[in-house]
């Protein structure tokens, strides 16, 4: 007992609201007031083991326990369940006799979830006792976690007013743009066939002016669609798409402008550039278009030279930069940063030139990069000319990759090209007649008129037509309900529909292929790209005066492929010795036949989950194929065949890749006999 | 003052006289949020600036609408919100009063820049003085119906008998004597 100096009970008790001392024999000799309060039992001094659960220490049997845990915390509920104690040990006398005190406080934490309906006072802690603050830290974090929750959920309404406000906006948007492109339409096209009328100067410079503004107005109706178009941009789907090809539809497009200005207009592929893409095809075309349409604007001579290399990446990823170069004027340094700016042209204020345009070209531009996960920007100076870039990352889809190639535009087209054939054309608005017809006939094409869906069936099924285009909204039953009924009876082989519909969206084009059209076109109907969707289907009056039937009529697409890629010679020699060469044509025409009817097959089968059909139709085709020494896209689809057998997973879109194989396999055999 | 006065204020004018009623208290007090974080410590101007408001808008008195919020903060916010450090403040009036320092004293620990305000009680009989002690100025018929708010909570009404300022140097010390009349 020497060793310490005796603590009155008192002191603790002003200290620690719980006290509970217990002697040698572990009996209770003394409790402070909380601890009579909350258990009245401890009056008749019972064992500590008779009152209280020991949590911690993890041992409390004996004395001793107690005093090898003086530095430990001790955690103890009553055996009643309505009460418990948290604190520490100390080493005490009574009535000289050496006991040991637990100090502390109710243990609140275990009382609060345990037994909340006995409700401690804020005197049952002692001042300096932290336990209460701790509750009011809980009570002040449930109040900010009820916040955040208010916060989250008044946030959640505004974003869903707002996301409808929004839609409606665009809705009314795209509508409003709809309902303006269908008259414009009418402007334009007659604008267009007037310029082609003998006019007085002062008629045509009147002319011009109205032009270059009906032009700007269609430009800005665009630009509001596009817009509506982007904010659609979820919905949007990435594909798969042949670049190349798509490169070649810009010169096709804007090949007619820079011949009018006798601009030079060149294509050049970097190697390594991928054929076959994955993302957004009507992006990527709209971006160029623009850029390459500019480009033409704003230079009176002199090229405009797309190019398209490789910058990065490993197999599959890549990253690839566009650019668009043109020989003239270039643009100030401080013109830069506001080049991208909605509304900003290159003429000064004040000197506003009839054909520069709305300035709202590159602001789409630079969105649509943006959305593609590009950057852009553009090298230029005054006198010197321009150069806008854009890096775009991409997937490549096949293996094949272009080499180095140069396409001249200027060189090979000849915007003078006169089709010939006969067109039903299908509208309801007798204008959009009048003018479509006018048009057509303009390219040396026959032409017949529907004013409704019964007519253009009728006549479709009962008279010979070349191509159908087609109306997307008519009064008795719409053109997808009359090309469904036309296709009842003539396959797309055997009759080409075009679509023709004042909805410029990606989505509507999709309805449109998908019901069974082979091409689509918006209105109004530009000439250039009308003569390009109808130079797929009609045969052109040049080509029938050379008297040469070419299996393809894209000559552009030379090169774009390396036939060593797709054809193994050995087999074809090996063919060439077998059939002779007399018959080779005639043989080849066949396989060209039979491989269409079989892929026409193949697609059907897929299209409706027939997985025998497609098996079926796969080995065919890699068989006819490899005959000829087709060896790439034989190959290709006996390892597709191989997959299907063993029920192994085949990779997504691979009958779109393989189409793209396969067209220029075909372009590759024709190119071949062609030697021959 | 901390953020859940101001929020308590919102909800009593949102609850007792509609959505409008506080856009325009908000409107006319120029004040920008109409959020404010529990616990967050806002300027006090803020909130006098939307009591003046209120008063405005509901054609009432300042003292009126401050006390009207007094009673609110204690059967409604304080209730809700600091349900068991309530109930553990005490069984009746003289006790909550008598541990609202302690009470404070502890947040004060916790939140650093809490300036809470103190009260003493003397008992003589029925009577009770009952001293408020604030370094800041204004909100004594916040506290009156603060205490009218304890009062009722207890099952009692709170009849001021005496009201009396004295003179400090900085902020406010009012004696109230009062009685407590059973409903």
């Amino acid at each position: 007992m020497s060793d310490f100096a005796p603590i009155a009970f008192g002191d603790l008790q002003r200290l620690f609201s719980v006290v509970i001392s217990f002697d040698e024999s572990m009996r209770i000799v003394y409790a402070s007031d909380t601890v009579h309060t909350y258990l009245p039992e401890v009056k008749k001094c019972p064992q500590l083991n008779e009152i209280f659960s020991v949590l911690r220490p993890g041992k409390l049997e004996t004395f001793a326990h107690a005093l090898n845990s003086l530095d430990s915390l001790c955690l103890m509920t009553a055996l009643n369940g309505r009460f418990a104690v948290r604190g520490q040990f100390l080493v005490d006398s009574f009535n000289d006799e050496k006991v040991i005190c637990l100090c502390g406080s109710p243990w609140l934490f275990w009382m609060s979830s345990n037994c909340p309906d006995v409700r401690l006072s804020l005197s049952d802690f002692s001042a300096q006792d932290v336990q209460l603050d701790q509750l009011f830290f809980m009570t002040t974090e449930k109040q900010m976690v009820e916040d955040l929750e208010n916060l989250t959920a008044e946030l959640t309404e505004t974003k869903n007013t707002l996301v409808k406000a929004h839609d409606a906006q665009r809705r009314f948007f795209a509508q409003m743009s709809h309902e303006m492109r269908t008259p414009l339409n009418g402007v334009v096209s007659a604008i267009g066939l007037l310029e082609s009328q003998s006019l007085d100067q002062k008629q045509r410079q009147l002319l011009g002016l109205a032009s270059s503004s009906s032009d700007n107005l269609m430009e800005v109706i665009n630009y509001v669609l596009d817009l509506s178009k982007m904010e659609l941009a979820g919905e949007e789907r990435d594909s798969i798409f042949d670049l190349p090809q798509l490169l070649r539809s810009i010169l096709d497009i804007t090949g007619a402008k820079a011949k009018e200005k006798s601009l030079e207009l060149v294509l050049k592929l970097g190697s390594g550039v991928p054929h076959c893409c994955s993302g957004n095809a009507s992006r990527l075309r709209q971006t160029l278009l623009n850029l390459t349409m500019n480009a033409i604007k704003f230079t009176d001579k002199g090229s405009v030279t797309i190019e398209a290399v490789k910058l990065s990446g490993e197999d599959p990823n890549c990253l690839l930069k566009f650019s668009v170069t043109d020989t003239g004027a270039g643009i100030a340094s401080v013109e830069k940063d506001r080049i991208f700016e909605p509304f900003w042209t290159a003429q000064p204020e004040g000197l506003d030139h009839p054909d520069s345009g709305t300035g709202l070209g590159l602001d789409i531009v630079r969105r649509n990069v943006e959305y593609m996960g590009g950057k852009m920007d553009l090298k230029s100076e005054l006198g010197s000319g321009s150069t806008f870039w854009f890096d775009w990352p991409t997937t490549a889809e096949s293996a094949l990759t272009v080499a180095d190639m140069t396409v001249d535009k200027t060189q090979i087209a000849d915007p003078g090209t006169k089709l010939s054939g006969k067109i039903l054309l299908a509208d309801d608005n007798e204008t959009n007649l009048i003018l479509g017809a006018m048009i057509i006939e303009s390219l040396g094409v026959e032409v017949a008129t529907a004013h409704n869906g019964t007519e253009a069936v009728a006549a479709a099924l009962n008279d010979h037509y070349d191509l159908v285009l087609m109306d997307i909204h008519m009064p008795d039953f719409d053109g997808l309900e009359a090309t469904r009924r036309i296709r009842e009876m003539k396959a797309t082989e055997v009759l080409p529909i075009v679509a023709l519909t004042a909805l410029a969206y990606e989505k509507e084009k999709e309805r449109c292929i998908g019901g069974g059209m082979n091409g689509y076109l918006t209105k109004p109907i530009v000439r250039q790209e009308l003569m390009n969707e109808l130079g797929k289907w009609l045969p052109s009056s040049n080509q029938l005066l050379a008297g040469k039937n070419s299996m393809n009529s894209d000559s552009d697409s030379r090169d774009s492929y390396l036939d060593v890629d797709l054809f193994d010679s050995d087999v074809f020699e090996e063919l060439k010795r077998q059939i002779g060469v007399d018959n080779l044509e005639t043989v080849l025409a066949k396989v060209a036949a039979e491989a269409s009817q079989r892929w026409t097959d193949l697609v059907a089968a897929d299209a409706c989950d027939d997985e025998a059909g497609v098996q079926r139709n796969v080995h065919s085709l890699s068989s006819i194929f490899r005959s000829v020494g087709l060896m790439h896209v034989g190959d290709k689809l006996a390892s597709i065949e191989g997959k299907l057998r063993t029920g192994e997973k085949v990779e997504d879109g691979w009958l779109e890749s393989l189409a793209i194989i396969k067209t220029e396999s075909l372009k590759a055999l024709e190119r071949t006999l062609a030697k021959h | 003052m901390y953020g859940v006065i101001n929020n308590s204020l919102k909800e009593m004018i949102y609850e007792k006289f509609g959505e409008d009623k506080w856009q325009q208290v908000l409107s006319v007090s120029g004040v920008p949020d109409d959020s404010f974080l529990s616990m967050r410590s806002y300027d006090d101007a803020l909130t006098y600036r939307l009591a003046n408001a209120a008063s405005e808008v509901l054609g009432a008195p300042v003292d009126a609408c401050l006390e009207m919020f007094g009673e609110y903060w204690v059967l409604e916010t304080a209730t809700k919100s600091y349900g068991m450090l309530m109930d553990a403040a005490g069984n009746d009036m003289l006790e909550f009063l008598s541990n609202m320092n302690n009470l404070h004293d502890r947040i004060t620990s916790t939140f650093l820049n809490y300036v809470p305000p103190e009260f003493f009680v003397e008992s003589t009989n029925n009577t009770h003085k009952i001293h408020y002690v604030s370094q800041r100025k204004g909100l004594i018929s916040f506290v009156v119906g603060l205490l009218k708010g304890l009062a009722a909570r207890f099952g009692h009404d709170l009849i001021i008998l005496d009201q009396c300022d004295l003179d400090v140097d900085k902020g406010t010390h009012t004696v109230f004597q009062v009685e407590l009349v059973p409903k």
